[in-house]
């Protein structure tokens, strides 16, 4: 059927005919996707194995050849693909099946990491969220493990519809949820590239340098709720583009535009405010070129829309965000003052209680993050060169400059948080603008038509590249996604292993898990307890209990949990925070906190522990009148304290 | 209606329909009901709704794709603060009956502002079955071989992988816990062996310096559970705790386990 849309229903100015024209050449075959598919999964056949050597392994960190596998696995998953795409000679639907090829090979290769259940810190804190909803079959139960999470349900609201319809774990049904949120994110975003003026070359080596963001490979795959918000905003990014270009009726797009940018609100607080940001900027840009003669429609609507639905949740649901985020930004700006001043810089690469990663792996990130500079400022130049920019190729460029920015952040502790955060939303720009300068030809060919002008995949009269350009241009995509890689995760927690003091994911293993459950069948849900960073997530995620920290509780109990003895001013602290009960772990004497705390951030002065906890603190709690030691599975040990804090 | 809106709305029925029964039909296997009832949380509603709202503006097959799919998983976010405010809350039926009901509406409003319009009569491009009679076949099998085996090794390293996370070298543990009872001079004690191999371990439970009972060899198979209520008359009203001591057999005199209880000790929440 080729009916056109009622003039009506498109923007005035925009020829109706050309509508179907700009469509990506989507009716092609997959070419070599197969070929590349099959290459990816020998790719993740190799990764598996890896996992496989380094489980028997008992060092903290992976053996040379499951190391060797892991590395032939990002490379069989990425590469081809990566080669493939910068070739001119696949059309669009190729182009778009390996892509997605690649960002579900990245996912599989986080799924294949731990393949039973979630281990990652952030996943057992939506796991309870999503518990919760289940057990209730309602919003916005509190949280004692990360309160704000339940003021943006979309991921837990996801995954239980799932859960509840079909009888899956969470871990399944969650896993289902972001693959499919996975293929959302990339064909978004290719189709995004495509729509505001890309060709379907830059538009693929764009989102082929989004994937090669650190973030990619395993925090946006883990079960969190940026691993869907971030695809609902690309999704948004998408539908106000097709308005922008009037590739919708009315009505469809705005359906599409509230849906998008409504799910993304409702769903993580720092997307919702980065796809307000984006917006913001687009309309600027747009006025701006406007000012100097070149017709761009700002997103004004789509914006304002942004920033009231954001507004009002956060007045009416989620006002908790202000104080969760605004300390971490404090805290971030403070360091960042501090080393301008001279203090020391945060060492790259480093944990208290792990190893560094090799050599070649630093001199490999830094070289990616120069590549990725020098792409930046070669696309800068080439979008600037060539004028008669539109709106959202402008707000790109401009949006880029965030990454050298955000470099800076990377030297400070909180900075580098704020920073990895930041690095799914940059690159969306940096993709664009590194691959402008990759394909400058082409963008510059759509650059300086009208934004409907029909795209070509190939350029009969082009010819072949110069020589340079087949070595460099597939170089500097290795090594952007390399460094990628090698920032992604450290070195000690990117493949499974054996047991590491306070490792988060390295430290998820069946004597804590029991010892959750136990609680869960023994005593009830919603105790009080006292307890280390990581059993902390098992029994709040699997027991059901409520582990006790200040950040969330407003209670300090972690100076009863380090003192060498209880005496008055521990009961005191364990009773005013009204505590059922306290598990230690003796394995928490035997080696430093691999993430730099046992408990929780600021226990210790100077912010480094230079030896590991005595166990005579931990042992504290033995003899004491009217503590039962009611559980010991020879590592941990549940106490009861409720007689004596209820003195 | 045209033959291409009309099979739309039959589609999207079918494949609504199939999944809400799936939803709320019990004796399915899990993976069944999941592969049947996905759609309706990540493609149908979404589908149907965009398609509603602009029947007269067809969609690239990419575009379409995408757009079902972002908008489907938009809704079922929205559909959860719907189910929020009624009665019923989120349950398999209450989202069964929402993504359902979003669907089939949708499709009704499909077929029923796509009444008046005209049946393509242009060229429409070539069907699988077309390309398969065309002398297609050959690249389709290829093609259909090389995703296929992709798929298989995908699979088999689900398989490796779960196998090493199945064999990792781990030390075995027992679990000896003690609570109290109900009755102030009862405790029920019990032990879990996850050693990975049957264990013979003796408890004893004392009182200050006296034997109140003694279990002297029990016999646990791997992955299971021992457990007794014990009741000590002198303990409600002494000032000792009751002590539970795990040995291994063959090894008296290391304490592999214990556990105490004081007098005082109040029940769990859960009793």
């Amino acid at each position: 059927m080729t009916v056109t849309p009622p003039r009506s229903q498109t923007l005035s100015w925009v020829p109706v005919v050309r509508i179907k024209q700009h469509a990506p050449s989507d009716a092609s075959g997959p070419g070599w996707a197969p070929v590349i598919a099959l290459i990816g999964a020998i790719g993740l056949l190799a990764f598996a194995i890896a996992t496989v050597l380094a489980r028997q392994s008992p060092g903290v960190v992976a053996p040379p050849t499951a190391d060797i596998l892991y590395w032939a696995a990002i490379f069989l998953v990425t590469v081809p693909g990566g080669a493939r795409l910068l070739s001119t000679r696949p059309a669009g639907g190729e182009r778009l099946f390996i892509l997605v090829v690649i960002g579900l090979g990245l996912y599989l290769i986080k799924m294949l990491h731990d393949p039973t259940m979630f281990t990652f810190f952030d996943e057992f804190l939506h796991v309870r969220s999503t518990e919760d909803i289940l057990r209730t079959s309602r919003l916005f139960d509190p949280s004692p493990m990360l309160p704000v999470s339940p003021s943006f349900p979309g991921l837990e609201i996801s995954t239980a519809a799932i859960v509840s319809m079909s009888g899956q774990s969470i871990f399944v049904a969650g896993a289902v949820l972001l693959a499919v949120a996975r293929v959302l994110l990339v064909v978004s975003l290719y189709l995004f590239y495509v729509r505001i003026g890309g060709t379907e070359r830059l538009a693929g080596i764009a989102a082929f340098i989004y994937m090669a963001n650190p973030n990619f490979l395993f925090f946006v795959s883990q079960f969190a709720y940026e691993s869907l918000a971030i695809p609902f905003a690309v999704f948004a990014l998408y539908v106000v583009a097709r308005r922008q270009y009037g590739d919708d009726p009315r009505l469809r797009s705005w359906l599409l535009v509230g849906l998008a940018i409504t799910a993304t609100v409702i769903t993580h607080h720092v997307t919702a405010f980065a796809l307000i940001a984006f917006l913001a900027l687009w309309g600027v840009a747009a006025l701006v070129l406007a000012r100097r003669g070149t017709r761009s429609r700002a997103p004004l609507m789509p914006a304002v829309l942004a920033g009231v639905v954001t507004f009002g949740w956060l007045v009416a649901v989620a006002g908790i965000v202000v104080g969760y985020l605004g300390p971490a930004v404090t805290a971030a700006a403070n360091q960042i003052v501090s080393l301008t001043r001279g203090d020391q810089a945060r060492q790259l690469f480093s944990a208290s209680g792990a190893p560094q990663a090799e050599l070649w792996e630093r001199v490999i990130a830094y070289l990616g993050i120069l590549a990725l500079l020098l792409g930046l400022a070669w696309g800068l130049w080439v979008i600037w060169r060539r004028g008669n920019l539109t709106a959202p190729v402008a707000a790109l460029a401009v949006g880029a400059l965030a990454y050298p920015a955000s470099l800076a952040g990377r030297l400070t502790e909180s900075g580098a948080i704020l920073s990895d955060r930041a690095m799914p939303f940059v690159f969306v720009a940096v993709g664009f603008v590194v691959a402008a300068g990759l394909d400058r030809r082409r963008f510059a060919a759509s650059a300086t038509t009208p934004p409907l002008s029909p795209v070509k995949t190939q350029d009969p009269a082009r010819g072949a590249p110069r020589r340079w350009k087949s070595i460099v241009q597939p170089a500097m995509l290795v090594l952007i996604m390399a460094s990628g890689v090698a920032l992604s995760f450290p070195v000690w927690a990117r493949l499974p292993g054996a047991y590491l003091v306070s490792a988060d994911p390295r430290s998820i293993e069946p004597e804590g898990i029991a010892a959750a459950q136990w609680t869960a069948g023994q005593l009830g849900r919603e105790n009080r307890f006292v307890v280390d960073r990581v059993n902390r997530l098992l029994l709040g995620a699997i027991g059901d209990q409520h582990p006790v920290i200040a950040s969330f509780d407003q209670v300090r109990v972690r100076s009863a949990f380090f003192s060498p003895e209880l005496g008055r001013d521990e009961i005191k602290v364990l009773g005013d925070a009204q505590i059922d009960y306290v598990l230690t772990d003796q394995r928490l004497s035997s080696a430093l906190p691999v993430v730099g705390v046992y408990y929780e951030k600021g226990e210790i002065s100077g912010g480094r522990w230079t030896e590991p906890i005595a166990p005579e603190v931990l042992a504290k709690f033995d003899g004491v009148d009217d503590v039962s030691r009611i559980f010991d599975s020879g590592d941990i040990q549940i106490y009861d304290l409720r007689t004596l804090t209820a003195r | 209606m045209s033959p291409s809106v009309r099979n739309e709305v039959l589609a999207i029925s079918v494949v609504a329909s199939v999944g809400a029964l799936a939803a709320v039909a019990s004796g399915i296997d899990p993976t069944v009901r999941l592969v049947l009832a996905l759609p309706l949380v990540v493609f149908v509603p979404g589908y149907a709704l965009i398609r509603a709202a602009a029947p007269a503006a067809p969609l690239s097959p990419v575009a379409g794709f995408v757009l079902a799919l972002g908008a489907s998983m938009a809704l079922t976010v929205l559909g959860g603060l719907f189910l929020q405010v009624t009665p019923a809350g989120m349950t398999s039926a209450s989202w069964a009956d929402l993504l359902f009901l979003i669907s089939m509406f949708s499709a009704i409003v499909l077929a029923w502002r796509s009444r008046h319009l005209v049946p393509d009569s242009g060229p429409r491009g070539p069907s699988v079955v077309d390309l398969v009679r065309s002398g297609e076949r050959r690249t389709i099998a290829v093609y259909g071989s090389l995703f296929l085996a992709s798929a298989v090794i995908v699979v088999a390293a689900f398989g490796v992988a779960i196998y090493g996370f199945d064999n990792q070298p781990r030390p075995g543990f027992s679990q000896l816990w003690i609570l109290p009872a109900g009755d102030q001079a009862t405790a029920t004690i019990g032990i879990d062996n996850d050693e990975g191999q049957a264990i013979d371990v003796a408890l004893t439970l004392t009182l200050g310096s006296t034997v109140e009972a003694e279990w002297p060899s029990i016999n646990l198979a791997d992955g299971a559970r021992w457990q007794e209520t014990a009741v000590v008359p002198g303990f409600a009203t002494g000032d000792q705790p009751l002590v539970a001591t795990l040995t291994r057999v063959g090894f008296p005199d290391s304490v592999y386990r214990y556990v105490t209880l004081w007098p005082s000790a109040q029940l769990p929440t859960s009793s």
